[in-house]
């Protein structure tokens, strides 16, 4: 079975912290920073996303086109996604934020997939290790 | 790997924090007023697409512009200026403090363990003190 952990991440200060999503060693919000640095061309869009992560943490209000409540109905934890031109990042909400993982707006319907469930493991991780 | 260094450096921190603040302020302006955007639109002379632009958070247009749309809510737009080192150095400050405490209390056992070496190791609480009081 694999192991999720949580990392903090020490690059956004505020109210409530954020941590990022480790499996088995692998961090998919990592991997993702990692892809948009290497690429280049979309590093600004990144500095913005980290703004408005910190905004989030800093419990101020966002306007839709940028955070947004992506949470189906009937889930209990929440789900959010955000927006800064081509770049997406999904997390979810529990005492802190969390951030599972991110993604360009052309394979959006894939990653908002894998997001639910890596999402889903996660819990189900969390639920056998109280039991 | 981004830091926190260079996210505040960077002008896109700065520039998401006027965007969303206008935002924010017009918002709160909208729901104390109890108006539509289409009101908002005519109250700052505005179309309503460029007021729709505002309230998604993507004012960039003039300096001029911004003052005019905040005096138009009743609100003096005051700018103020800090060094970014500063900003930087005192977020750094409050997350080293608990780090400080811990490593005070360390060197503290480490003193009363071994009296030979106590000398040395009150040296080291006197400066940490010291850096504490520059925290404080």
């Amino acid at each position: 079975m694999s192991k999720f952990a949580l990392v903090k991440v020490k690059e956004i200060v505020g109210t409530i912290s954020f941590s990022k999503l480790v499996i088995d060693d692998y961090c998919p919000f990592d991997e993702f920073i990692n892809e948009i640095e290497h690429q280049g061309n979309l590093r600004k869009n990144l500095l913005s996303v980290f703004a408005i992560m910190d905004q989030i943490a800093n419990l101020k209000f966002l306007p839709q086109s940028k955070f947004k409540d992506i949470t189906p109905k009937k889930e209990a934890i929440k789900e959010f996604e955000i927006k800064k031109g081509d770049l997406r990042v999904y997390l979810i909400k529990e005492e802190e934020h969390i951030l599972i993982l991110g993604g360009k707006k052309n394979s959006q319907a894939k990653d908002i997939h894998k997001f639910r469930s890596l999402k889903q493991r996660y819990l189900a991780s969390k639920q056998s290790h109280r039991s | 790997m981004i830091t926190r260094k260079e996210i505040l450096k960077s002008p896109e921190y700065w520039f998401e924090e006027a965007q969303n603040e206008l935002y924010r302020q017009l918002t709160a302006y909208m729901q104390r007023e109890k108006i539509t955007q289409t009101e908002l639109a005519e109250k700052l002379g505005v179309t309503k697409g460029y007021v729709s632009q505002i309230l998604n958070g993507n004012f960039n247009y003039t300096l001029k512009k911004l003052i005019e749309l905040s005096l138009s809510i009743d609100l003096a737009p005051t700018i103020n200026y800090h060094p970014v080192e500063a900003i930087i150095a005192r977020e750094a400050n409050v997350n080293s403090f608990s780090l400080i405490t811990t490593k005070t209390t360390q060197v503290s056992m480490a003193a009363s363990a071994d009296s030979q070496n106590s000398g040395e190791a009150t040296d080291k609480i006197f400066s940490i003190a010291e850096i504490k009081m520059k925290v404080a």
